[in-house]
């Protein structure tokens, strides 16, 4: 398990903001973010190869914050992987066994093993000049692992290789990880990357660990605008909620032509998105019923990239939508081509309060209240409801209990909130 | 095969053919002045200035002398010179540049100068009286000789230590730090291997400078035969004496034993880099 507690780090003009994180002991843990946000950065600070300024960090419940790396247990695979060019294949798995001061026999034993696990047992007597990349990694894993480190570290482990051998690679990188349960954390700035092998990741910008969660999490609810670009989501809307209940019990957007009736409770100017490969693109006159959240345009721009196409949809307002090149073909849409973009109503995710143009503190306060005024709901009903952050959430509902204006019950083993309603209205 | 192999010439245009001939021609005229120079000495002298060289016992001790000085002062230089290059590559601290530009002052220094400053330290200041007087003797002393190489010479060595541990990624220590190693033992078994390479050339260098050395000598040490006499100053005092001759014969002899030197220390240092 690796923890790190309210991290601070700062080197040059730029630096880590009171990072806190924690990979769960087994977990296969990926740390995105784009080049220079200060991964490797942050993962040197968690090896000791950097002093942290602040905060603190723990490797299976031990704090080793003034603790050299030599002691702290983590076997570290740099980028490029740092092999000695000095040494042979053997050499290097062998090095991280002279400082345990084993017998000749036993050392060889750890390093055939080791190798076998990762199937470089035919490189042992190379010198590591001739290997190829993928070969050059799996010999980095191995030295990392003859010495049974508590925690696995990756710095991009697979950017030096080629889109196949990526793949490839990836998939190894999982099997071996299923196989060991070996703490893992994996750095990497591409999330179709993250997506094949991890459980859980983090995305990091400029020294800030923006969210944690499943990569469903990050993929379907980000915590704001930059998480969801990081993501690849490239419809990020602005409208107007109005709560009603509708077909779907939520609040109905207007944002251009376009009408959502969503799930989601919310009111006022809002913010919200839709991943391109939830919009629909239907040439106009194949739709014979318009159905919710549906608008006309005209087909701007197609980008073939193989597997998908990008188009763009110029309506009101303008959609990007990853289509299939077969339906493009089968429907001969061309640039110019009248379109329906549909949105299915559970593909719209809302931004966080705090990231919407009108929305204050005291309107989320309000929407979490409205909501559990209706019906008692969970923590996570609310969190789905409102398509707000976790970590806001939980702060609404210490402010609501701390005002007097909610109630906690335990049902079935989960913590259900039922809102009271404010003195002001109850006078009314 | 692809990729670019080593001494592969790649497909070039007009200038970079007469880009490489240009300077193909610069360096003939280069080696071929050095080897002109050389072989019009070996043209001047005769067989008895030759017979008279290799009986000599003086030039014997000379020869002895300039080699055991010359080696003490290349450990000597390295002793100092891989903690020094490891600190100006590795340490950031303030002053940083002007220790370095102190390191190799000596290299600037007119020869005549380094001895005149030793002699000047060791016999005008109190200190520089009080290591003569201690029993440390230099001034007119072999140990002085070499003092006064060590002081030419020793930068040499500094910067190509310095050269051979900016070549070091930090990686690989960072590497070694993290598999259980201290920063001891990864200096040990990682660092000063693969900055083998330029503590070497930097100590051929150093070898080469303090073999040569004649100015500050003849200031600090003198040219007593058979005591401080080196062959550099034994080709002077031969000169001096209209022995020219005879003092070209030395001049050839410790430009041969010079170049072997230099070309075998380069051959083994190939053959341990590349191993063949």
């Amino acid at each position: 398990m690796l923890f790190l507690d309210h991290v601070f780090y700062a080197v040059g003009g730029f630096q880590l903001s009171d990072v806190t994180l924690r990979v769960v002991p087994g977990e296969y843990f990926v740390l995105l973010g784009p080049p220079g946000a200060g991964k490797s950065i942050l993962m040197e600070c968690a090896c000791g190869l950097r002093r942290v300024h602040a905060g603190r960090i723990f490797i299976d419940q031990v704090n080793v914050t003034g603790q050299e790396p030599r002691t702290r247990g983590i076997g570290y695979v740099p980028q490029d992987y740092a092999l000695f060019p000095h040494r042979t294949v053997r050499g290097n798995i062998e090095f991280g066994l002279i400082p345990q001061g084993l017998r000749r026999r036993e050392s060889a034993g750890r390093v055939n093993a080791v190798a076998d696990v990762l199937g470089i047992g035919h490189l042992l007597p190379r010198q590591v000049g001739g290997l190829s990349g993928g070969e050059r990694q799996r010999v980095a894993i191995a030295r990392a692992l003859v010495v049974q480190p508590k925690v696995l570290l990756l710095d991009e482990p697979v950017s030096a290789l080629d889109e196949s051998t990526r793949r490839v690679v990836c998939g190894e990188l999982r099997a071996l990880h299923d196989r060991l349960r070996l703490t893992t954390i994996h750095i990497s700035h591409n999330q179709q990357e993250a997506f094949s092998v991890a459980d859980r990741a983090g995305i990091l910008f400029d020294g800030n660990l923006a969210q944690v969660g499943t990569l469903g999490d990050l993929l379907r609810k980000p915590c704001d605008d930059q998480v969801a670009q990081f993501m690849c989501c490239e419809n990020i809307l602005t409208g107007y909620a109005t709560t009603q209940d509708g077909e779907h019990g939520g609040s109905c957007i207007e944002s251009g032509n376009l009408s959502v009736k969503t799930r989601h409770l919310c009111r006022g100017d809002v913010r919200f998105l839709v991943r391109p490969e939830d919009v629909q693109v239907t040439p106009a006159e194949v739709l014979e019923e318009v159905p919710n959240a549906v608008t006309r345009g005209r087909l701007r721009q197609i980008q073939d990239y193989g597997a998908y196409c990008r188009v763009v949809v110029e309506g009101e307002p303008a959609l990007v939508a990853y289509v299939s090149p077969a339906l493009l073909a089968q429907h001969g849409l061309r640039p110019g081509s009248d379109v329906w973009a549909v949105i299915h109503p559970d593909a719209v995710q809302m931004l966080p309060a705090g990231q919407s143009i009108s929305k204050t503190k005291s309107d989320g306060q309000d929407s979490v209240l409205e909501m559990i005024q209706r019906r008692p709901c969970s923590l996570e009903d609310i969190v789905d409801g409102l398509g707000m952050h976790r970590n806001e959430v939980i702060k609404y509902v210490e402010e609501l209990a701390a005002n007097g204006l909610l109630e906690k019950r335990s049902s079935g083993g989960s913590l259900f909130y039922s809102g009271k309603h404010r003195p002001e209205e109850t006078q009314r | 095969m692809s990729g670019f192999v080593q001494g592969a010439r790649p497909v070039g245009g007009m200038t970079g053919y007469a880009m490489r001939t240009t300077f193909q021609v610069l360096c003939l005229v280069f080696v071929g002045f050095v080897v002109l120079l050389l072989v019009g000495d070996a043209l001047y002298v005769d067989g008895r200035a030759v017979q008279t060289v290799l009986t000599a016992p003086y030039v014997r001790s000379a020869l002895w002398m300039s080699t055991w000085t010359s080696l003490v002062t290349v450990a000597i230089s390295l002793a100092f010179a891989v903690p020094t290059g490891y600190v100006l590559s590795r340490c950031r601290f303030p002053g940083r540049s002007c220790v370095d530009a102190v390191v190799d002052l000596p290299i600037v220094f007119p020869p005549l100068v380094a001895g005149l400053t030793l002699l000047v330290f060791f016999t005008q200041t109190g200190v520089g009286r009080w290591i003569e007087n201690a029993g440390f003797r230099f001034v007119f002393q072999p140990k002085g000789i070499v003092l006064c190489q060590f002081l030419i010479a020793a930068s040499y060595a500094v910067r190509g230590a310095k050269v051979g541990f900016d070549g070091v990624d930090r990686r690989l220590e960072h590497v070694g730090l993290t598999l259980g190693h201290s920063e001891w033992s990864v200096f040990r078994r990682v660092t000063l291997p693969l900055a083998r390479n330029g503590i070497i050339a930097g100590a051929i260098m150093t070898w080469a400078r303090a073999f040569g050395t004649f100015g500050p000598l003849l200031i600090f040490v003198g040219s007593f035969r058979g005591r401080t006499e080196v062959l550099s100053t034994t080709i002077f005092l031969e000169q001096s004496v209209g022995r020219l001759d005879v003092a070209l014969v030395i001049a050839l002899l410790l430009i041969g034993i010079a170049l072997v030197a230099l070309v075998g220390i380069r051959l083994l240092d190939q053959r341990a880099t590349t191993g063949y």
